[in-house]
């Protein structure tokens, strides 16, 4: 993990992510450090508009590196490695989504709607820059997302938000092409009705 | 095509308005807080690590394997609970022949049962009249004579069985207990067998069959046996009529020859 200066220089010519876990998976473990800069926010971003939470998200795209640190001679170079990397926490954040339910559902206390609201609200440090009407937005757009299902938001944030090719949301949801048009095409009608007052503005 | 339009400058705007969405990023110690983690996973000790990893592969689907318990348990507590509890469906015979058929034996009873029997006529031969008493005594004798046969001595068996009619206390009793003596007398002086009661009871034993235990035990087995008897009574009366059919049909043929 702590790689020197130097090693880090010697990685940092190789270009591509599928040189670079290949030099992980020679031992240098400063290739490890680049990709994790390179996708520590991407993932984050990801991950935060899929689950809703910003600490869970940060949870989870941790736990995302850890699994990758562990078993970096998974990989095999048939596949992209941001692929490769998006599924691994796309699978975490849907573990963790099951659990907050299980969790809903066996928890006795009675705060659980209050701690859906806080969720609810995005993290107020991450947004020093934004105006009052920018932070509204993003609550809203938070809040859309967050009412719409599961299985279409997963496709809307990696195609609309994450900025993905159809072929790798293919590749990360393991749905086909056809599967994964007909979700995009319903959340983003679900959502066009959530945000009409947004839009409309 | 105007809807159409309209849809698709929908969807244009949703992507818009997400894709213009601030992109959360990640907190500046991320980095130092997953490299603090990693290390802390590289300093588990290795059987531990190989622990967890076992246990990970062989996680028990613990929801399904509490079903299928729960499925099985209540199977079993069914047919062990419920279903012996069930009485088998009696075989009961037609209508028309309820009435026709004999009723098994009563079976043997028991000691304690032949006790109680025997302490009731005992307190009903007190209590009741003198020419009673002496009937009852006499016949329980002859009972008990009948029933200890291996007891009763090898002369005892060859003699003659005769009750000796006790005398008379009271003068008016007299006349009528000597009338119902000798008619005892005639009901029970009779020939012995060859062999004595031991040798009428071999005798009998002999010639019932060997099934005939098995009948006393099980009384549906001889109503069955009248329904197979009944059956092969009806074939022998088809193949009768059948034959006499044969018959006159040949008579029938002769006749039209001649």
């Amino acid at each position: 993990m702590n790689g020197g200066i130097d090693e880090i220089r010697a990685v940092g010519d190789v270009e591509t992510d599928e040189k670079l876990i290949a030099a992980f998976q020679g031992g240098r473990e400063a290739a490890f450090n680049i990709l994790v800069g390179r996708y520590k926010d991407q993932l984050i971003n990801f991950v935060y508009r899929y689950l809703g939470d910003y600490d869970e998200a940060d949870d989870v795209v941790q736990e995302t590196f850890i699994r990758l640190f562990r078993n970096k001679d998974s990989y095999r170079p048939v596949a992209k490695f941001s692929t490769w990397l998006y599924t691994i926490a796309a699978n975490l954040a849907k573990t963790q989504l099951r659990r907050r339910k299980r969790r809903a559902l066996f928890s006795l206390s009675k705060s659980a709607p209050d701690d859906h609201v806080a969720r609810d609200i995005p993290d107020t440090r991450y947004r020093a820059d934004a105006d009052a009407e920018a932070s509204l937005k993003q609550e809203i757009i938070q809040k859309a997302l967050d009412s719409i299902p599961p299985k279409y938001r997963e496709v809307v944030v990696l195609c609309d938000i994450q900025e993905l090719a159809y072929e790798e949301i293919c590749r990360i949801t393991g749905l086909n092409m056809g599967t994964v048009k007909s979700r995009l095409n319903r959340a983003r009608a679900q959502l066009r009705e959530l945000l009409k007052s947004l839009t409309e503005e | 095509m105007d809807e159409l339009n309209t849809h698709d400058d929908d969807n244009a705007n949703v992507r818009k308005s997400l894709n213009e969405s601030r992109r959360v990023k990640a907190s500046a110690d991320f980095e130092a807080r997953l490299q603090r983690r990693i290390a802390a996973a590289a300093a588990v000790p290795w059987h531990r690590r190989l622990w967890e990893k076992l246990r990970m592969q062989n996680r028990i689907p613990a929801f399904a394997y509490s079903l299928a318990t729960v499925v099985v348990l209540s199977v079993a507590s069914y047919y062990v609970f419920f279903r012996s509890g069930a009485v088998p469906r009696q075989e009961l015979p037609p209508p028309s022949m309820i009435g026709k058929i004999e009723q098994p034996a009563k079976a043997l009873e028991t000691g304690a049962e032949r006790d109680r029997i025997e302490r009731k006529e005992a307190n009903e031969v007190r209590q009741a009249p003198i020419e009673k008493r002496k009937f009852a005594e006499k016949s329980s004798e002859n009972l008990r004579d009948n029933r200890e046969p291996v007891t009763a001595t090898r002369e005892s068996q060859n003699a003659p069985v005769s009750v000796a009619a006790p005398p008379g206390k009271i003068e008016g009793e007299a006349k009528p207990a000597a009338a119902q003596e000798q008619m005892m007398q005639k009901q029970i002086t009779v020939p012995p067998a060859a062999g004595g009661p031991r040798a009428v009871q071999q005798s009998r034993k002999a010639d019932m069959s060997k099934t005939a235990p098995f009948y006393e035990q099980r009384p549906d087995a001889r109503f069955k046996d009248s329904l197979r008897a009944d059956s092969l009574k009806r074939i022998k009366h088809i193949a009768d009529s059948l034959k006499r059919a044969a018959d006159s049909l040949k008579s029938i043929r002769s006749k039209k020859d001649d």
